[in-house]
């Protein structure tokens, strides 16, 4: 229990350090575009895909459960509301989660175990401005922009699975959307995104530069890299929910 | 090596397994094994993971049933439902392969570059046999136990949150919940379990086999897994799911 305390307060400093030394970003901004670029470009079609599949799935569901009830009609606000609320943040944050955040952890931990770093700090530069501060933000900021781009195209593969299977035409699906996702759900949907980026650019950057022990090494830190990004993501989910609700509740929002 | 390759390359590592497993070439030693190193290391992490879902589903639904229908009393049928036909195998999936499937990439790059697969070939012994056909047995059995254990565990979960903070009584929960699962969803779970779980270490192990040399081959091999195996569990899922869909109606 200690140990694990421990760990916690050294992720609590590195974000910390990473947080503050945003700064840092203007002097490496040449890095920063270059990953920026690199990571985004590299996960678009991972995000397209997972979105379309994630919002017919849920469209396919929607449809099974509400035909008994006669609602079908509103089946395209209750869709595209439970999907950028709830399901689709969590599963788009777990394809980005093993993408962007695995890819980023082997590179960190590749150059950590070929001692790259140490080779930079030799130079007289500084291996967390140089390599890890850019890396960050490239990470996190091109989450927050997948995860908001996944969950709007995550509306079009719900509208076709629906026209495929239950006949209901794209104009009445989208006329529910207007209805059902009400800005509420919209501020949800992108602190989801905001809070999933942080969380998974930190835990990337954190294992891949603490990578010890050859290959094998770089091996664990990807795994603890997904395993950790998963857990986060879903316990950050339950805690952002329940604070929305709390804000919402509490008086006139919006 | 185009998509269509690798999934021919990817069949045929799984046609080999299974070919393996059902001529009893495989020590049960291995199996079981690999069985307590699936099942028993993740067992925490995905009832963790599936219950706070479950709780968080049924928030969500409580709002959104409010919003149409105007009564709340169908919630823990409904979202339970949503629990067991998806998230449940479709989250213990993903938490398998991003924790095994990974290392089994991870390993097999690592093996290649040392150049012990040449070894085994050397030796006239299978690797497809000898690795991955214990650990396609011990996944599809541990997919379907995990999914199914942290089903439970997350409709307890599920029922304390509803009664907590949604003003349930424990009877009315319960009751939508036996009125709205039917055989049919347990039994799409189950395919959906072992058919993910069938599936995982042959398409990670198809990675772990075609990395390229060096250590960014063992990295690129591990990420290449993690990402085409959650890819291919969600299209297989939507595939499953359109299929029940198309028989239901």
């Amino acid at each position: 229990m200690i140990h694990r305390l421990e760990a916690l307060r050294e992720h609590l400093r590195f974000f910390w350090m990473l947080f503050i030394r945003l700064p840092e970003l203007f002097t490496e901004r040449r890095e920063f575009m270059r990953q920026f670029a690199d990571v985004g470009v590299r996960s678009l079609s991972t995000t397209v895909t997972a979105g379309i599949f994630t919002g017919a799935i849920m469209a396919l569901q929607f449809h099974l459960q509400l035909k008994d009830f006669g609602a079908e009609s509103v089946l395209g606000g209750l869709n595209t509301s439970g999907t950028i609320r709830e399901v689709g943040p969590i599963l788009i944050a777990f394809m980005l989660a093993g993408k962007v955040g695995a890819f980023t952890s082997a590179e960190l931990g590749t150059m950590k175990v070929t001692d790259q770093i140490q080779a930079v700090r030799c130079l007289g530069l500084d291996p967390i401005s140089f390599f890890v501060v850019p890396r960050f933000w490239a990470v996190a900021l091109n989450s927050i922009l997948l995860l908001v781009f996944g969950l709007v195209i995550s509306v079009l593969g719900g509208m076709i699975a629906v026209w495929m299977v239950a006949d209901i035409n794209p104009d009445q699906y989208l006329l529910m959307v207007e209805r059902f996702a009400t800005s509420e759900s919209i501020f949800l949907a992108v602190s989801k995104s905001v809070i999933f980026g942080l969380l998974m650019g930190h835990i990337c950057c954190a294992n891949g530069y603490w990578t010890e022990g050859g290959t094998q090494g770089v091996g664990l830190a990807v795994k603890k890299t997904a395993v950790q990004s998963m857990v986060a993501i879903v316990l950050a989910d339950f805690f952002i929910s329940w604070i929305v609700e709390i804000i919402v509740r509490s008086g006139d929002f919006l | 090596m185009n998509a269509f390759q690798r999934a021919l390359d990817t069949v045929k590592i799984l046609l080999t397994s299974v070919n393996a497993l059902a001529r009893g070439r495989v020590p049960s030693r291995d199996i079981w094994k690999q069985l307590y190193e699936f099942g028993n290391s993740s067992i925490g992490i995905v009832v963790l993971c599936v219950t706070f879902m479950g709780i968080i589903l049924i928030s969500e639904y409580s709002f959104h049933m409010k919003l149409v229908i105007g009564n709340d009393s169908m919630i823990p049928g409904f979202a339970m439902i949503l629990l067991i036909r998806e998230l449940a195998p479709i989250v213990g999936a993903l938490l398998i392969t991003s924790k095994m499937g990974a290392s089994i990439a991870a390993e097999l790059a690592a093996m290649k570059n040392t150049e012990q697969i040449d070894a085994y070939r050397l030796l006239g012994l299978n690797i497809v046999e000898l690795y991955v056909a214990p650990r396609t047995l011990a996944s599809s059995v541990a997919a379907w136990s995990l999914a199914t254990i942290s089903l439970a565990i997350a409709i307890l979960g599920a029922w304390f949150s509803a009664v907590v903070f949604l003003n349930f009584s424990t009877g009315p929960f319960f009751q939508s919940l036996f009125i709205f699962v039917t055989a049919g969803d347990l039994i799409l779970m189950s395919i959906k379990a072992v058919v993910f779980g069938c599936c995982i270490p042959s398409i990670c192990a198809h990675y772990g086999l075609q990395a390229s040399f060096g250590a960014e081959g063992v990295g690129h091999a591990t990420t290449d897994a993690v990402v085409g195996t959650s890819i291919t569990v969600i299209v297989m899922d939507f595939v499953i799911t359109y299929l029940y869909a198309v028989l239901a109606s």
